[in-house]
């Protein structure tokens, strides 16, 4: 007979830390690679700054995306990364939905954190990541609230947890007692 | 009866003789010269039972002679091994080992070995490796590009060589997606590094063995490159001479008991004295065995090659045979 007492540690809340202002870029590199997403001012600006200093150091590519979910937009994305040397900076500018589906993506693509920079203009989405139906989608909210799967039309709470390599929040179901909607929203 | 023997009652896992890592008789199945100077050792279980699998990159501890055990890397992809293989430079100027091996072993001879450890794998997301080998530091590098092709994954090799000594060669060259670039001198091995860290895909890890000149060249290119450390993965054989350092004090802390380490002699050395049990091996910071966790210190120079960048400047362990410090409360 084994009994064994399992601690449960206090619950750490995992959250982007995004600067106030975008970071100086890492002049220890050899070539960069700005991705900037959406028309905003700010993000052109943003994007602006950092292609200026990164000029300075080596050669420098600036990619503009439409979205991140869109097809084409991904084809560019993959495109840059393809003709992308081991040495590059990657340097991330759009909105927190944005800049973090594409974190993800570069992540996945294998990048340390040492070569990646980022910065969100707005905080208003996230992607959130139903634990039940496993689709991500963008919500129009925070930690802490609420919002509807798209996926099998549960209610989900969004826990302070954000997944880095998956690149989206965390969401339980906030009624676990009423049955979901079969087929989807 | 302590929990942990109930447990081994209960569940007798792990009993596989696939799982055995510890030390072992392993029967000597097989002896290739390679080149003059490079014996190949093939090491099979007696009985023919299997062997553990293995981390490419992983070596293999074994027996060198009167009380010698030696690490070697083995040079296969890890996956099912059949056998255990590794290739022996002799070194007459070593502490004897290498040359006892080349003398005594005789095929169906026993050799007591431990392992394979792995304390050099490859990185778990890497999109491309560059593999970058210095004479005999092939070996690794072999095993790395071996599992790579096994895996249907291309890997880029820089194989530095002396003339007459290109151990293993031709096994790079027989494999499929490995691409292999070969250098007989300095001058253009250190050009072949420039070239190819500067021509990676993105996501590239690179790996390198071999004499230390070249691994400082490795190292220096790799960063004039721009790579981040964390892709710029290296493995020793032989590390260079350190000066005796200062004489401190070291605690172990489930005792108090204060061990004094003189200049000249090693942290290791002074706790194997005062009787603490720590396991070691190359004595040289190389190898990572006697690794010990680190409570607190006043101050730690650490002059080894086992501990990333980021873990020495964490400060939570030491490799006692090389480094030193002031006041070091090791977790004993």
């Amino acid at each position: 007979m084994i009994t064994v007492t399992e601690e449960i540690p206090p619950q750490v809340p995992s959250l982007p830390h995004w600067p106030e202002r975008p970071e100086q870029v890492d002049t220890d590199g050899t070539s960069f690679l700005v991705l900037a997403v959406g028309s905003a001012d700010e993000v052109a600006t943003v994007a602006g700054g950092w292609v200026a200093q990164a000029e300075a150091v080596g050669p420098t590519t600036l990619g503009i995306l439409d979205s991140v979910d869109a097809p084409e937009d991904l084809r560019t994305v993959e495109e840059l990364l393809g003709r992308a040397r081991t040495g590059v900076r990657v340097m991330v500018v759009g909105g927190q939905y944005e800049v973090l589906r594409l974190l993800s993506l570069l992540r996945r693509r294998g990048a340390l954190e040492s070569e990646l920079t980022a910065f969100a203009t707005d905080t208003t989405a996230i992607p959130l990541f139903c634990a039940h139906c496993q689709t991500i989608f963008r919500a129009e909210a925070a930690p802490g609230g609420e919002d509807d799967c798209p996926g099998c039309a549960r209610r989900l709470e969004i826990h302070e947890h954000m997944a880095v390599l998956l690149g989206a929040f965390l969401g339980s179901v906030v009624y676990p007692d009423v049955e979901p909607v079969k087929g989807g929203a | 009866m302590t929990s942990t023997q109930q447990r081994d009652d209960e569940f007798v896992g792990h009993q596989h003789p696939a799982y055995a890592l510890g030390r072992r008789r392993l029967r000597v199945t097989g002896l290739t010269p390679l080149t003059n100077a490079i014996l190949h050792v093939e090491l099979a279980d007696p009985e023919g039972r299997p062997l553990a699998g293995y981390q490419p990159g992983s070596h293999l501890v074994v027996d060198a002679g009167e009380g010698r055990r030696n690490a070697y890397s083995l040079t296969g992809d890890g996956f099912n091994p059949q056998s255990y293989e590794i290739s022996v430079l002799r070194l007459p100027e070593g502490r004897g080992g290498s040359s006892w091996l080349h003398e005594h072993l005789t095929l169906g001879q026993e050799l007591e070995v431990e392992g394979p450890r792995s304390m050099f794998p490859a990185a778990h997301d890497q999109q491309h490796a560059l593999l970058v080998a210095g004479g005999v530091g092939v070996t690794p590098i072999l095993s790395h590009a071996r599992a790579l092709s096994r895996a249907g994954r291309g890997a880029t090799v820089l194989y530095s060589y002396r003339p007459g000594h290109e151990a293993h060669l031709d096994h790079l060259h027989a494999l499929d997606t490995v691409d292999v670039v070969e250098a007989t001198t300095v001058e253009e091995t250190q050009a072949a590094l420039d070239a190819l860290l500067a021509s990676q895909p993105f996501g590239t890890h690179a790996y390198a063995c071999g004499p230390s000149p070249m691994l400082t060249a490795y190292e220096t290119a790799a960063s004039a490159a721009g790579w981040p450390s964390g892709r710029v993965h290296a493995e020793r054989f032989v590390a260079p001479e350190l000066d005796p350092g200062d004489p401190f004090t070291a605690t172990l802390v489930s005792t108090g008991r204060q061990v004094e380490v003189a200049s000249g002699v090693s942290l290791l050395d002074a706790l194997l004295e005062a009787g603490a049990p720590v396991g070691y091996l190359c004595k040289q910071g190389v190898c990572g065995e006697c690794r010990l966790p680190v409570r607190r210190a006043a101050a730690l120079d650490h002059r080894d090659f086992v501990l990333t960048a980021e873990e020495k400047s964490a400060a939570t362990h030491v490799m006692p045979c090389v480094s030193r410090g002031r006041d070091i409360h090791v977790d004993l």
